[in-house]
């Protein structure tokens, strides 16, 4: 069923995408009807579940066992990252990405380790974000999905295929599968814990959250993609003066 | 979010590795290099003053104030202000201008120091800079927190008021000059356009 949905959500959104804005644009907006209403439908689902269920589990689960959890979900991403490697034509880092998921799914007992950080084999995040970017693809119209978060139409686009392309789907027994997505779940309700502050100050105490988050979100990826911040976005403030 | 390789080193190696590299890429143009070390080094003295002052033991209220202090002492807030209000500070009287900054100062150690507050028994660890010309020095820095996620924050340091002052803050990616300038805009909106209603708002921010 989730592979169904991601496929065609997948399709919807190729088929829908729209042009493309300058690299560093933060106000081009073409869906922000629709975006206005999914946030609203967000905010209150964090204020009234997602938030009270992140500080509770935070309360209650040690640090360490949050890293296990952590580690498992990341170790299991490899082998699609290695695919991903693979499609951007980096082969330095199929290796790395390879070797990463053999020392910690051996040595790591499954992944709930992390021995290869200490060999100089951190973990990256990886998708067909990460390789559409590389490959230029633009990155579409800001689109906020109600229970979903923001995104925009490359990174929603990516998210579908990464369900429906990821390798484990042929290897693993679907116990597993249903094991590594409530992983998944319990390491987003983690990161939402960890970064508690800094979203609360986003989504409940901006003066208009919405564009708050927007903003937030779209300079966050950016940066996330383009391997930091980078020095040709920052503006120089004695300029107007 | 990766530890940096050189994390095991100590802050003073750090440096001079890291003015060494400056030095060797700006080879040829030692002002520039220069700028990038000075930069360096004010962050680093201000993420010494905001580790101690969050480990102090003092109370809620008192760190908030004195992390107003420190940024009126490192930072422009004057240009910071300036370039979030926009046009409407072209328009608004000498007086207006002044108590804006105040109550701009006011609000945003409220709303950033809160952020600060959650880092005690952090360390924030100088990582870099790069040279962005007029634009200034952006100095990378990681405040790593015991079992949670390493936060990036990065620094704009410019000397367009003659000395070197922090003028953005970019945390995870996110300029604060851009998300304060959408939230003094919404705020402007929703009094009215009344610059006096937002000074009123920005004082009595908690």
């Amino acid at each position: 069923m989730r592979k169904l949905i991601a496929a065609a959500g997948t399709a919807l959104l190729l088929a829908g995408c729209t042009t493309a804005p300058a690299p560093n644009d933060l106000d081009w907006d073409p869906h922000r009807s629709f975006n206005q209403t999914a946030h609203k439908v967000n905010v209150a689902a964090d204020r009234v579940v997602v938030g009270p269920v992140a500080r509770a589990y935070g309360e209650v689960t040690p640090p360490l066992l949050r890293r296990g959890i952590t580690n498992v979900r990341d170790n299991w991403k490899l082998p699609g990252h290695v695919v991903q490697s693979a499609l951007q034509g980096d082969g330095l880092q199929v290796a790395k990405s390879t070797t990463r998921f053999l020392v910690n799914t051996t040595f790591g007992l499954g992944g709930i380790l992390d021995p290869a950080k200490d060999m100089d084999l951190p973990y990256e995040e990886n998708g067909f974000n990460e390789t559409f970017y590389a490959w230029g693809v633009p990155e579409g119209g800001y689109l906020e999905i109600p229970l979903g978060g923001p995104g925009t139409e490359r990174d929603w686009t990516a998210w579908g295929l990464d369900i429906v392309s990821d390798p484990l789907n042929w290897v693993l027994p679907q116990e597993a599968l249903t094991g590594l997505t409530v992983v998944g779940g319990l390491d987003l309700v983690r990161k939402r814990y960890e970064m508690d502050s800094i979203i609360e100050a986003l989504l409940h105490q901006s003066a208009n959250s919405y564009d708050a988050t927007r903003i937030a979100y779209l300079q966050r990826m950016r940066a996330s993609l383009g391997g930091g911040t980078s020095v040709d976005t920052l503006e120089d403030v004695y300029a107007t003066e | 979010m990766q530890l940096s390789k050189s994390g095991g080193l100590g802050r003073r190696d750090l440096l001079l590795g890291l003015a060494a590299t400056g030095a060797l890429a700006a080879f040829g143009a030692p002002a520039h290099a220069q700028a990038t070390a000075q930069a360096q080094t004010l962050v680093t003295s201000l993420s010494d003053q905001l580790t101690q002052l969050v480990n102090s033991g003092r109370s809620d209220e008192q760190i908030l104030s004195s992390f107003e202090s420190l940024l009126g002492q490192y930072a422009d807030m004057s240009a910071i202000g300036a370039s979030v209000l926009g046009p409407p500070w072209r328009s608004a009287s000498s007086t207006q201008k002044q108590s804006f900054i105040q109550a701009f100062s006011h609000y945003l150690s409220r709303r950033y120091g809160k952020q600060f507050r959650q880092y005690k028994n952090a360390q924030i660890k100088v990582t870099g800079a790069k040279d962005g010309g007029r634009v200034g020095v952006l100095v990378n820095s990681q405040v790593l927190r015991p079992g949670q996620e390493t936060v990036n924050v990065d620094w704009q340091i410019s000397s367009g008021s003659g000395s070197p002052k922090v003028v953005n803050l970019v945390i995870e990616g996110v300029s604060m000059l851009a998300s304060e300038r959408a939230n003094i805009g919404s705020m402007l909106e929703a009094a009215g356009g009344s610059l006096d209603k937002l000074i009123a708002q920005l004082k009595s921010t908690t």
